[in-house]
C-alpha cells in the first residue's frame, strides 16, 4: 500500500493513524504524546522560524504550543486534522508574540538582543532556502504565512482552518505572494540563470 | 497594476496552469514585472520545497516531558471518571430500587389495590405516578416511569414493549415452553419466572434481578447474550453506542495491520442496522483492508458498493479518498478505463482535495 502513496494524497492510513493517535492521546497513553511530538515538531517549528527569525523564541513556542495543546487535547472533537489544530496554535502564538514584542518596543528603549540566524547550524548547502527565507522575512506577515504553510504541505483549506479567513481570500493571497516571491527572487538575483540577461537589462 | 493583480490571481495560484488564455499572454508581452515573475514562478516552487526540506534541529521531547505526563494524567483521571459513573449511578439506582420495591409492596398491602388487568395491545402510562397491572399468566407489573404497551400475548409467549421509562416485574414460575419478555429499542429481555426490573434511559438499557434467571439479548449482530442471576444487573449500551465502538476498534485495527480482525469487526458493524453513510464507510474500510492485503479486484467492488451506497450530497473526506484510492486501483487494472473513474471523482468532489490530482490524471489518461 505505501508503494502507491503519492505525495498529494491523503490515503486512509493517515486519517485513520491520526484518529488513532487522537484517540490514544484522550486515552492519556504515554507513549502517544512523543508520537505525537516527533510527528509534528519538525514541520512546527520551521513555520514558526520562518514566522519569527529567531531560533532560540521558535524553540520556545513550540514547546508552549505542545504543552497547551496537550493540556486541551480532551476537547479537541477533530473537526479539522490534528496537524491543522497544531498549527493554528502555533501561529496564533507566535503572532501574539510579535504583536507583544512590537507592544514592548514601543515602550522600552531597544535592547540588544540575541539573536541568531535562523536554522543557520542547519543550512550547509541549503542556500538557495535560506536566502529566500530571508526575503520572506520582508513580506507582509499574512502572504509569509501563506507561503509557509504551503511550503509545509497544507492545502488552501487547511491554511483557511489555520488562518480563520475564506478559502477564496486564501486561494487569491497564495497567488499574490507567490507572483511577490517570484519577483523578488528575480530582484535578488536568484534565478538569473532562467531569465534571460537581456530581460533583465530592459529593467529601469 | 489592478491588471497584473487580477491576472495574477489567476495565473500565479499552486496547481494553476492556463498558459493558452491569450488574454494572459498578451499582457505578459506589455508587462515586464508580469513576464519575469511567471518565467522564475518555478524556482518559487523549487525554493519553498527546499524550505521544507530544510534539516530542523527541534528540541528533544525531554523538555516537555513532564507536562505532557501531567496531562497523559489529567485525561486518564477524566476518562477514569466518565467510566465510573455508570457504575456509580447503577449502584444508586439499585438501592432506589430496592428501596422501591418495599414501599410499593408496603403500600399495595396497606391498600389491598387489585391491579387492572393488561390485555393484548393495551398500553400503560406512568404520568404522575406509578401504575401497576397483571398479565394473564399472574405475572405483576408495576411501571415507575414512561409507558409500557402488550405488544403480544399468546398461552406460548408474552411480550412487553417499554419505550423508555422504568418497569418492574414479579414473574411467577411459568409453565415450560413459556416465556415472557421485555424489548427495548437496545434490548430483549427474557425470564421464565423471576422478579426483575428493565430501565430504559435515553441511550442504554439496565436491567437488575431481584430473585430467579433472566436472559439479556442486546440488539445487534454478534452481541454476547447474558444470563443474569439474582443480584445481578447488567448494562446495555445502545446499538449506536456499540457501533461506535466498533468503528473505533475498527479503525485501530487496521492502523495496526490487523487486517482479519477489522474485518470481522467489520462484519459485526454492518450486523447492527447502521445507516447508508455508516454501511457506506464500513465497505469503504472494508475495501481498504482487501486493498492492503493484495485482494485488488475485491477492494475494487467494495470501494464501488460503498461509493454508490453514500448519497452524492453528503461528501466526507473518506469518501473522497475512497474515490481516489478507487481511481488507482482501477489503473493499476486498466489506464484506459482509470480515465472514467478519475472523471467521476472530479465529478463528485469538484472542490476537494484531490482534485487536482484527479483533473491531471483524467488528462494523461485520456
Amino acid at each position: 500500500m505505501t508503494d502507491k502513496r503519492d505525495e498529494n494524497i491523503l490515503f486512509f492510513p493517515g486519517e485513520i493513524g491520526e484518529r488513532a493517535l487522537r484517540a490514544r492521546l484522550t486515552a492519556g497513553e504515554d507513549a502517544a504524546y512523543r508520537e505525537c511530538y516527533q510527528q509534528y515538531a519538525p514541520k512546527l517549528m520551521r513555520v514558526l522560524g520562518g514566522i519569527l527569525r529567531n531560533k532560540a523564541r521558535a524553540e520556545e513556542l513550540l514547546q508552549e504550543t505542545f504543552v497547551a495543546a496537550f493540556r486541551s487535547i480532551g476537547n479537541f472533537r477533530g473537526e479539522v486534522s490534528l496537524g491543522t489544530w497544531l498549527a493554528r496554535i502555533a501561529t496564533n502564538r507566535a503572532y501574539n508574540a510579535i504583536r507583544d514584542e512590537a507592544r514592548a518596543k514601543r515602550t522600552a528603549p531597544p535592547i540588544a538582543e540575541d539573536r541568531v540566524a535562523l536554522l543557520e547550524p542547519n543550512v550547509e548547502g541549503r542556500d538557495l532556502a535560506r536566502k529566500v527565507l530571508a526575503i520572506l522575512g520582508q513580506m507582509d506577515p499574512a502572504k509569509k504565512l501563506a507561503l509557509l504553510l504551503q511550503a509545509e504541505g497544507y492545502t488552501v483549506a487547511e491554511i483557511a482552518e489555520i488562518s480563520g479567513e475564506p478559502r477564496g481570500t486564501i486561494l487569491a493571497r497564495l497567488s499574490r505572494s507567490r507572483a511577490e516571491l517570484s519577483l523578488r527572487m528575480v530582484q535578488a538575483g536568484l534565478v538569473t540563470e532562467a531569465v534571460p540577461a537581456a530581460s533583465m537589462q530592459e529593467r529601469p | 497594476m489592478s491588471e497584473c493583480l487580477s491576472l495574477r490571481e489567476r495565473h500565479f495560484g499552486p496547481g494553476l496552469d492556463n498558459p493558452a488564455d491569450p488574454v494572459w499572454l498578451a499582457h505578459l508581452e506589455l508587462c515586464q514585472d508580469c513576464r519575469l515573475a511567471f518565467q522564475a514562478l518555478p524556482h518559487v516552487d523549487c525554493a519553498l520545497s527546499e524550505i521544507a526540506r530544510l534539516p530542523m534541529a527541534v528540541p528533544s521531547f525531554d523538555t516537555i516531558a513532564g507536562a505532557a505526563a501531567g496531562a497523559a494524567r489529567s485525561q486518564r483521571r477524566r476518562r477514569a471518571v466518565r467510566r465510573s459513573a455508570p457504575f456509580f449511578y447503577t449502584a444508586l439506582g439499585t438501592a432506589a430500587l430496592a428501596a422501591g420495591l418495599i414501599v410499593a409492596v408496603l403500600v399495595g398491602r396497606a391498600h389491598q389495590l387489585a391491579p387492572k388487568l393488561l390485555t393484548e395491545g393495551a398500553e400503560i402510562q406512568a404520568t404522575s405516578e406509578a401504575k401497576s397491572a397483571v398479565l394473564s399468566t399472574g405475572a405483576r407489573i408495576r411501571l415507575e416511569a414512561g409507558s409500557l404497551r402488550l405488544a403480544s400475548s399468546s398461552s406460548e409467549h408474552q411480550s412487553l414493549v417499554l419505550s423508555s421509562g422504568r418497569v418492574s416485574l414479579e414473574v411467577p414460575k411459568l409453565p415450560a415452553g413459556s416465556t415472557l419478555s421485555v424489548r427495548t429499542p437496545d434490548a430483549e429481555v427474557r425470564v421464565h419466572g423471576t422478579r426483575f426490573q428493565v430501565i430504559r434511559t435515553g441511550k442504554e438499557t439496565q436491567v437488575h434481578v431481584a430473585e430467579g434467571l433472566v436472559e439479556v439479548r442486546p440488539e445487534g449482530v454478534g452481541r454476547p447474550v447474558q444470563m443474569l442471576r439474582a443480584g445481578e444487573s447488567a448494562t446495555v449500551a445502545s446499538a449506536e453506542d456499540y457501533r461506535e465502538g466498533l468503528r473505533h476498534s475498527t479503525l485501530a485495527a487496521l492502523d495496526h495491520g490487523q487486517f482479519g480482525a477489522a474485518e470481522k469487526q467489520i462484519g459485526q458493524l454492518l450486523g447492527t442496522s447502521p445507516d447508508v453513510a455508516q454501511q457506506a464507510e464500513a465497505q469503504a474500510l472494508l475495501a481498504w483492508s482487501f486493498s492492503a492485503r493484495g485482494k485488488r479486484s475485491e477492494a475494487i467492488a467494495r470501494y464501488r458498493q460503498s461509493l454508490a451506497l453514500l448519497p452524492r450530497s453528503q461528501r466526507p473526506l473518506w469518501a473522497e479518498n475512497a474515490c481516489v484510492e478507487l481511481a488507482i486501483l482501477v489503473q493499476q487494472e486498466s489506464q484506459q478505463q482509470s480515465t472514467g473513474t478519475w472523471a467521476e471523482c472530479l465529478g463528485r468532489f469538484p472542490d476537494g482535495v484531490h482534485a487536482a490530482l484527479a483533473r491531471s490524471r483524467v488528462h494523461s489518461t485520456k
